[in-house]
């Protein structure tokens, strides 16, 4: 008798169960949108500064400040791929999934998918209070806006999780993880210029910022949303971010071992 | 050829240099049920997690309902059970979406699951608290839910590592209840326990795991039979009657002396040895009869200070 190698309804069924253990995680959740839309409301007339400085006389500083939060904290989705590995440890449910005839594909895959819908949603939010709450418009058509928003946001999503992914299987503890993720999220999203746009920051931190996967989704965001150019000015940070994602998932299922054992908190 | 049921051949397992399994050999039958015995540390979790697939072993093999489970674990888990050591819940769901959870993941369709859920649920006395969070069990029910996990899916091999650890009577008395009935209905169980009366009342077959090996096998009547026997024992103040037979050792009571009288015939032994003592019996101070049990062949097989596995497999490696 022959097994399908994937089963897409088990797998649809962990993605389930895990969503909703992460979404009864409040705290985080907290973390993840109402800590940057407060960082926005903060940092708007800073960005507003900046671009009138630029040259962008009609922008009102949301134009930086929502995409730099909303990157910002999208970083922070990589401790959500981390806790849906590292919890099941910490309830001893960990051995029960690999002793049930869910195959490890079919569990690291649906313990992702959370990590994607909470991740899109987030930034769904975020973009959607930068309009409603912060007058953010975009210099570009309407529809390059729209588009080139929700592909750079897909883009960065998918590289978050691939991060996350990279980064469980490397952290033995899920504080290991909460600061690998707390540092990439606060120096690699500063670097990456988050905070002020990168031309603006030290020679030394304009020469790494390319490195940040931060700064990619910043400049494709910028030139749809400030600079207003069309859609094909995004290839290359889209594409870099998928690189990333990719390279993330590839360095986790290299060092990612279902007999691993996990440290939750406890 | 035999296809089903469990079936552990030469099964060897180090941590580093520390080689906890040294070629054992278990095997449950359908409608069988395997109590594995030993001292902690002897290496039953060890054993467990690996014919589960979660541990690597070294070499040997293990066939789970024919199916080589080291070779195609993915295969073998299709029939299997695992109620591990560590409970393994998720406290923030319901006693039923725990239930279901693993139901679903085993491939039951919706229709038969609640049913199945039902079942499960009142054989081991989970019915009013299906509604509850997990995490709002006590530790017995947290405990009956954790073996209500490894079964709802009617696996064909059951393994139990220690499954009344902190239950009440009455929940004791489920699981084996529950235990009982799963094997009248073919299904092949490795019990795992440290209650011996337990592995008595179940009448299980019984393997004994010490220093890394299987030290005896049987029925309990089996390990009863050879490795210990009945004996009545008298305490006297003072001095016994040289002529008595059994084995002098001094008595708990300063002063007191304890003599041990091997037999078979317990009751017939004691009446002969009263009949005889003649004025002896004026400083007998007590008289017991010590029934065989399967704690005293326990015992006589692992050593009274529980040779614990460490220190056994110290004792063997010296
Ligand atoms: N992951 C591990 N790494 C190293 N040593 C281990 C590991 N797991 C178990 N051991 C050692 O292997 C031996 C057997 O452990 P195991 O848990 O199998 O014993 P057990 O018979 O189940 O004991 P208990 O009755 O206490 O549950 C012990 O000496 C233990 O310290
Ligand atoms: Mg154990």
């Amino acid at each position: 008798m022959r097994r399908p190698d994937f089963s897409a309804r088990r797998s649809g069924d962990i993605a389930a169960l895990s969503l909703r253990l992460a979404l009864s995680d409040v705290g985080t959740l907290l973390v993840l949108v109402f800590l940057p839309l407060a960082m926005m409301a903060f940092l708007q007339p800073l960005g507003q500064l900046q671009l009138a400085q630029q040259g962008h006389a009609g922008a009102n500083g949301a134009e930086l400040v929502v995409p730099g939060m909303a990157v910002l904290f999208s970083f922070y989705c990589t401790t959500y791929v981390g806790m849906g590995f590292f919890r099941e440890h910490e309830w001893g449910t960990w051995d029960r999934l690999r002793a049930s005839m869910a195959r490890p594909a079919e569990i690291v895959v649906g313990k992702s998918v959370p990590t994607l819908l909470i991740g899109a949603a987030q930034l769904l939010v975020l973009w959607l209070a930068g309009v409603v709450l912060y007058g953010l418009r975009s210099h570009g058509t309407l529809l390059d806006g729209v588009v080139g928003v929700i592909a750079v946001s897909a883009s960065l999503v998918l590289a978050t999780l691939g991060l996350g992914i990279a980064l469980t299987a490397l952290c033995r503890t899920l504080e290991q993880l909460s600061v690998a993720a707390n540092l990439g999220a606060i120096v690699f999203g500063g670097l990456g210029g988050a905070f002020v746009s990168v031309d603006v920051l030290p020679g030394w931190a304009r020469v790494l910022a390319p490195y940040t996967p931060q700064h990619w989704a910043l400049t494709g965001y910028r030139r749809i949303v400030v600079e207003g150019q069309g859609l094909g000015s995004i290839a290359v940070p889209c594409a870099v971010l998928l690189a990333i994602a990719a390279g993330g998932a590839t360095l986790g299922a290299m060092r990612f071992r279902m007999a691993d054992v996990k440290v939750g908190v406890s | 050829m035999q296809s089903t049921g469990l079936r552990i051949r030469g099964l060897a397992k180090s941590y580093g240099d520390h080689q906890v399994l040294r070629g054992v050999a278990l095997t449950a039958q359908p409608g069988e049920i395997v109590g594995l015995l030993g001292p902690n540390g002897a290496g039953k979790t060890t054993l467990t997690s690996i014919a589960a697939g979660l541990r690597s072993a070294d070499a040997g093999e293990v066939e789970i309902c024919g199916v080589d489970a080291l070779a195609d674990p993915a295969g073998a888990r299709a029939h299997l059970g695992l109620a591990p050591q560590e409970l393994g819940i998720y406290p923030q769901l319901s006693v039923r979406t725990n239930l279901e959870y693993f139901a679903r993941l085993a491939g039951m369709g919706r229709r038969g699951l609640r049913d199945r859920v039902a079942e499960v649920a009142a054989a081991l006395g989970l019915t009013d608290l299906l509604a509850r969070r997990a995490g709002q069990l006590s530790g017995g029910q947290r405990r009956r839910l954790h073996t209500a996990m490894a079964l709802v899916h009617r696996p064909r091999v059951l393994f139990l590592d220690e499954p009344t650890v902190g239950a009440d009577v009455e929940t004791r008395h489920q699981v084996l209840a529950v235990v009982r009935e799963l094997a009248a209905g073919g299904v092949a169980v490795v019990y795992c326990t440290h209650y011996l009366p337990e592995i008595e009342a179940l009448d299980a077959r019984v393997s004994v795991l010490n220093a890394g090996l299987i030290v005896a096998e049987g029925t309990v009547r089996d390990l009863i039979d050879t490795h210990t026997e009945a004996s009545v024992e008298l305490v006297f103040d003072g001095e016994p009657p040289a002529d008595l037979p059994g084995r002098r050792v001094a008595g708990a009571v300063p002063g007191t002396t304890l003599v041990v009288v091997p037999t078979t015939d317990p009751s017939g032994t004691l009446s002969g040895l009263l009949a005889g003592l003649g004025p002896a019996a004026g400083w007998l101070r007590s008289v017991e009869i010590r029934r065989p049990s399967l704690e005293s062949a326990y015992l006589a097989l692992v050593g009274e200070h529980g040779t614990g596995g460490d220190a056994a497999v110290r004792d063997a490696a010296a």
